[in-house]
């Protein structure tokens, strides 16, 4: 039933490839609007030999990882410590609050001022754009508890920080994994977003950026697919990581 | 020994405060097995969470040995009607097992301790299967056997079996008295079942609601080993019955008429 149903999503997905290069090569639609798939991949697989594109993944793809890291590992000590002190919670409310909504637009010349324009400029846009998501799960993680487990330690004197390594976290790991499995797609979301609009450093979203300019439309679309595959495989590795890492979860709540 | 004395609790809400248990005040023996039997809602799990420092009474004390307690005693273990609450779903029977050693013992030895007392509660063989891939009879074994390999001294027991099916219960019964009989310790036991009460305690203490309090204290003799049936069928048996029966209706009226 599982390899029926990808079966039946593959079947779908080239078919609409095969109706859009049977309407581009009929002339239903123009080049200059909608090039065939066709020229499409070929312009990717000749920018892939010129060696340009993988020089631009390259860089997406490394910007996107360091900003990733870096938002997990300040978010989730920073939510661990949010959802266990209520003091704490309770004097940095208003100001995630105030920061939290913030478009990542109206973010980007404050980081310009702040960083300079560069790399880290970017790598701070993506991690702070995509960090909120990842505290405030691990923040809800550690407050959703149940507290029969907590008793549970406590009868066998496992109290304090043994306590909360021990029962806390690992009780809180699902909220923590579902809140970095967001905070990824934000994050690839915000990095395309940031490398169109600073129109400098290069990556998939200036690639495409500076195609659409030069009105070389099979190199905009590559980018643009290329951009959509990036997502997905990324998607689909975490994925992997969190069935592996979280397999007792996925058995304990039967998904 | 165990002493609770003049133990009271008392719930607040906003500026009304609704006395919770009143003034319980008794005494337990060494290796005594003994059962708080009342309706439910009077408060029978909350004097137990109390007696297991999980709790912190409102006043009056629990002297364990000749100490007043502050906090979970060392030598004392609570076992948790919400067994599939209580259990780690991210550790397997053994690492559920080896927790309460872990850090006290060397690996080897904690695994050891941890098998004897997964054998002894009849679940050699799912070592290595996830609380949530075993029965509910299974995961309150896995519990107790949790608690057991602490070796202490006093278990303290909310409603274990509550859950449970009326034949599984009885395995059940019967796995924690041969437990006990191997190596006896100080077992409180609540529960609101009064078969269960007598079949397995030498001493019932009888609680009324509103507020919790003792209103009785019965021993129970009846000759060990006990049997599901023979016990059962014995006339003292259905004695305790209905006086414990008559008890527990008065109590559960609230004393009134």
């Amino acid at each position: 039933m599982k390899r029926l149903s990808g079966l039946l999503g593959l079947a779908v997905f080239l078919a609409i490839i095969g109706i859009w290069e049977a309407a581009a090569r009929l002339g239903l639609v123009t080049p200059e609007q909608l090039p065939a798939p066709s020229s499409i991949i070929y312009a990717l697989v000749s920018e892939f030999r010129d060696g340009n594109l993988a020089v631009e993944v390259g860089r997406t793809a490394r910007r996107l990882t360091l900003a990733f890291v870096i938002a997990g590992v300040v978010c989730i000590p920073a939510g661990f410590a949010l959802g266990r002190w209520e003091l704490l919670h309770a004097a940095f409310r208003p100001l995630i609050e105030f920061l939290r909504p913030m478009p990542v637009i109206a973010i980007l010349p404050i980081a310009v001022f702040l960083f300079g324009l560069g790399d880290g400029m970017v790598v701070s846009v993506i991690a702070f754009a995509s960090g909120w998501v990842v505290l405030l799960h691990a923040m809800d993680g550690i407050r959703s508890v149940d507290p029969i487990l907590i008793d549970t330690g406590t009868t066998f004197q496992i109290s304090g920080p043994r306590q909360f390594f021990t029962i806390v976290v690992p009780a809180a790991a699902p909220h923590v994994f579902t809140g970095l499995r967001l905070g990824l797609g934000t994050a690839v979301i915000v990095t395309v977003v940031v490398e169109f609009a600073s129109g400098f450093g290069g990556g998939l979203g200036n690639y495409i950026d500076v195609s659409q300019g030069a009105l070389r439309i099979p190199e905009t679309y590559a980018g643009v697919g290329l951009i959509g595959l990036l997502g997905y495989l990324i998607g689909q590795v975490f994925l992997f990581a969190e069935h592996r890492l979280m397999a007792w979860h996925h058995g304990y709540t039967g998904h | 020994m165990l002493q609770v004395r003049n133990l009271s609790k008392d719930y607040r809400r906003g500026a009304t405060s609704t006395p919770a248990l009143t003034t319980i005040t008794f005494d337990v023996a060494d290796r005594q097995f003994v059962s708080i039997l009342g309706p439910s809602g009077c408060g029978k799990s909350t004097l137990l969470r109390c007696i297991a420092g999980l709790t912190l009474p409102s006043a009056g004390e629990v002297v364990v040995d000749g100490v007043v307690i502050h906090e979970a005693p060392e030598e004392m273990v609570y076992i948790f009607q919400e067994y599939g609450r209580s259990l780690f779903p991210w550790r397997r029977l053994l690492g559920n097992v080896s927790y309460p050693l872990e850090g006290r013992l060397a690996k080897a030895a904690v695994q050891e301790r941890a098998r004897k007392y997964i054998a002894m509660v009849g679940l050699t063989g799912f070592e290595s299967h996830y609380p949530w891939e075993m029965s509910g009879g299974m995961q309150q074994r896995a519990a107790i056997a949790r608690a057991l390999v602490k070796e202490p001294k006093y278990l303290l027991m909310d409603e274990p079996f509550g859950a449970l099916d009326a034949q599984t219960r009885g395995h059940l019964e019967d796995t924690l008295l041969q437990v006990w009989t191997g190596s006896p310790r100080t077992v409180l036991f609540v529960t609101h079942d009064i078969d269960e009460a007598i079949y397995l305690s030498d001493r019932v203490l009888v609680m009324g609601a509103r507020p919790g309090r003792i209103v009785e204290d019965i021993v129970i003799e009846l000759p060990r080993p006990r049997h599901q049936i023979d016990t059962k069928e014995d006339r003292r048996f259905s004695q305790y019955r209905r006086r414990l029966f008559g008890l527990i209706e008065t109590s559960s009226a609230g004393g009134q008429p």
